[in-house]
C-alpha cells in the first residue's frame, strides 16, 4: 500500500532521516518505537508530506508528491493545541475537508461523520480553547477522520491523557483500524505491546529493528511488562506470550 | 474555570441564549443601533440605548445582571476618570455651583461641566452597552466570520483567526509558566519578581515562535494552501428578528 524507498531528511547539516525503506500494508496496526530524537515525528511530518525528503514515497505503487500525500496520509499531532486552529469543534474538523476542494454538502456529512464516530455532538458549536485535554484530543482525532485517510499516523497519542482517556483512545484506535492503516509512536511500550501487530525501532535516524514481538529481544527498546512476566515465567516459545492482562488469566489460570 | 476580562465577556457569549441568532443580523443590528444613536445624540436615545441593550443582554440572552454589572465597571472607571476632567475645575477666586477651597485653590463644578459631564456619561453608557450587548451575544469567532462575509481583506481575517486562537494558548502557557516561577519563589521580592517577568517575556516568545511553527506544519498537512477556510452554518433570519428590528429603529427614529 504505502513504500518508503530511501528516505533521507537532513536539517541543515543534521541528518536526521538515514536511509529509511520499508512498506506498509493495508490494515496493519504498527507501532513506531523508539528514544527522544530518533527520528520518528520527522519521519511522519515526511510520510504526511510536510517535510521535503529526499527518496521516494509510492502509493499503490505511484510515486506521490507530499500535496498529494497529505491526502492519503493524515496526522494526529502530540500536541493538540498545535493541530486545533479554529475556534469551535465543527470549524476545527471541516478545516480538512474544506481544504481539499470538495462541496460543501460533503465537507458537512464527513464533518457530521467525524462528530458522530468520536461522539462529540454535544461540543459540535462548543469554543476549542474551553475543552479539556482528552476532549481536545478527541477534536484532533476526528479531524483527520473527517480527511478519510486511508493511513493514519499518531504521534504519541497518549501523551498528556489520564488513564480513563488513554484507554478510550485505544478503543477509538481499534475501531479506527478496522478500515485504515494506523501507525502510531509510542513511548509507552505496554501499550504499543498490547495494541500493535508490528513493531518498527527507530535508533538515531535509521531502523533498527522491524517485526513482531520478537523485536522486543533487540536491545534498542524497553521491554512491556507482560513480556518481562513471561520471560521471569521461563517462557520461550513467544507465541505463547500473551498480549494483555486478559489474555494472561485465560492463558494461565484458566 | 475562572475568566477574566475578555475571556470571560467571550465565554459568556458562548452561554448567551442569543448565540444561535444569525451573527450578520447581530453585528449589524447593534452597530446600526451603536451608528444611529450617536448620530442621532439625543439623551432621550441614549437612555432607549443603554435601557434596552440591558433587556436584551440580561432578559433576552440570559446574561446574569451582576455579572453584566460587574464587566461596565471596567469602562465605568475610565469614564469616571474623564468626567472629572470635564466637570472640576480651579480658580483663585470663589466661582461655579460648588466650591471647595483646597490650600490656596478654589476647586469648583460649574452647571454646564456637570450637564456636559451628564451628556458624557449617557452617551458613553448608551455606545458602550451596544458593544457589550454585541459582544456578549456573539462569540468573537462568530464575528470574525462576519468581517469575513463583509469582505474585509482574508490576510487580516487570517490573522484575527490565528491571534484569537493563540491568545488563549499563549495565555495558558503564561499562567504554567508563572506557576511554576512561583513554586520556586520567583516572585519572592521585588528583584525576583522582576527577573521572573523579564524570562517568562523572553520564553513566551520564543515558544510562540516554535508553536507557530509547529501549527504551521499542521495546517499544511491538512492541506492548507493559503486559504483558511472552514464550514458553518449560520441560523436563517426569522420573521420576528426582522419585526424586532423595524419596531427598534421605529422607537429610536421617534424619540429623536
Amino acid at each position: 500500500m504505502l513504500e518508503l524507498k530511501n528516505i533521507d531528511f537532513s536539517y541543515e547539516d543534521n541528518r536526521i532521516l538515514k536511509d529509511i525503506s520499508l512498506s506498509v500494508d493495508k490494515g496493519e496496526k504498527i507501532a513506531l518505537l523508539g528514544d527522544n530524537g530518533a527520528g520518528k515525528t520527522t519521519l511522519f511530518l515526511c510520510l504526511n508530506g510536510v517535510l521535503k525528503y529526499r527518496g521516494d514515497i509510492l502509493y499503490n505503487g505511484k510515486r506521490m508528491s507530499c500535496k498529494e500525500l497529505r491526502s492519503k496520509v493524515g496526522l494526529v499531532f502530540q500536541e493538540p493545541d498545535v493541530q486545533i486552529i479554529a475556534t469551535t469543534v465543527e470549524r476545527e474538523i471541516s478545516f480538512g475537508p474544506m481544504n481539499m476542494k470538495i462541496s460543501r454538502e460533503q465537507v458537512k456529512e464527513r464533518t457530521d461523520r467525524a462528530i458522530d464516530a468520536l461522539d462529540l455532538e454535544g461540543f459540535r458549536n462548543r469554543a476549542v480553547h474551553y475543552l479539556s485535554g482528552g476532549e481536545k484530543k478527541r477534536v484532533c482525532i476526528a479531524d483527520i477522520i473527517a480527511m478519510d485517510s486511508d493511513i493514519v499516523l499518531f504521534d504519541e497519542p497518549c501523551a498528556f491523557l489520564d488513564t480513563r482517556n488513554s484507554l478510550l483512545l485505544e478503543s477509538i484506535l481499534n475501531k479506527m483500524a478496522e478500515d485504515r492503516t494506523i501507525i502510531v509512536s509510542t513511548h509507552d511500550m505496554d501499550f504499543a505491546y498490547r495494541w500493535a501487530d508490528r513493531f518498527i525501532i527507530m535508533e538515531k535516524g535509521r531502523i533498527a529493528a522491524d517485526g513482531g514481538i520478537e523485536v522486543f529481544d533487540t536491545d534498542y527498546v524497553e521491554k512491556p511488562m507482560l513480556w518481562q512476566l513471561m520471560k521471569m515465567q521461563g517462557v520461550e516459545d513467544i507465541d505463547r506470550y500473551p498480549r494483555s492482562i486478559k489474555e494472561y488469566g485465560e492463558m494461565y489460570n484458566g | 474555570m475562572e475568566h477574566s476580562g475578555f475571556l470571560s465577556i467571550d465565554y459568556n457569549a458562548y452561554g448567551s441564549a442569543l448565540n444561535g441568532v444569525n451573527s450578520v443580523y447581530k453585528v449589524v443590528f447593534f452597530t446600526a443601533a451603536l451608528i444611529y444613536g450617536i448620530a442621532a445624540d439625543k439623551f432621550a436615545v441614549y437612555l432607549f440605548m443603554m435601557l434596552s441593550m440591558l433587556f436584551i443582554t440580561v432578559c433576552m440572552g440570559k446574561i446574569k445582571l451582576g455579572y453584566y454589572f460587574r464587566v461596565m465597571r471596567i469602562p465605568a472607571i475610565f469614564i469616571a476618570l474623564s468626567i472629572i476632567a470635564v466637570a472640576v475645575n480651579f480658580s483663585a477666586t470663589k466661582t461655579g455651583l460648588f466650591t471647595l477651597r483646597l490650600g490656596g485653590i478654589n476647586v469648583f463644578v460649574t452647571e454646564k461641566g456637570v450637564k456636559d459631564s451628564i451628556g458624557i456619561v449617557i452617551r458613553a453608557f448608551g455606545a458602550l452597552s451596544c458593544m457589550y450587548a454585541l459582544a456578549l451575544s456573539t462569540p468573537m469567532a462568530d464575528i470574525i466570520e462576519v468581517l469575513r462575509k463583509f469582505r474585509l481583506p482574508e490576510i487580516i481575517i487570517e490573522l484575527m483567526f490565528l491571534i484569537y486562537r493563540f491568545i488563549f494558548v499563549l495565555l495558558d502557557t503564561l499562567e504554567n509558566m508563572t506557576r511554576a516561577a512561583v513554586s520556586r519563589n520567583g516572585y519572592g521580592g521585588i528583584r525576583n519578581s522582576f527577573c521572573s517577568f523579564g524570562s517568562i517575556g523572553k520564553n513566551l516568545l520564543l515558544y510562540s515562535f516554535g508553536k507557530a511553527n509547529a501549527t504551521y506544519n499542521a495546517m499544511e498537512s491538512r492541506g492548507y494552501e493559503g486559504r483558511l477556510a472552514f464550514y458553518s452554518e449560520d441560523n436563517g433570519i426569522g420573521a420576528a428578528e426582522v419585526v424586532l428590528f423595524i419596531l427598534y429603529f421605529a422607537v429610536m427614529i421617534c424619540l429623536s
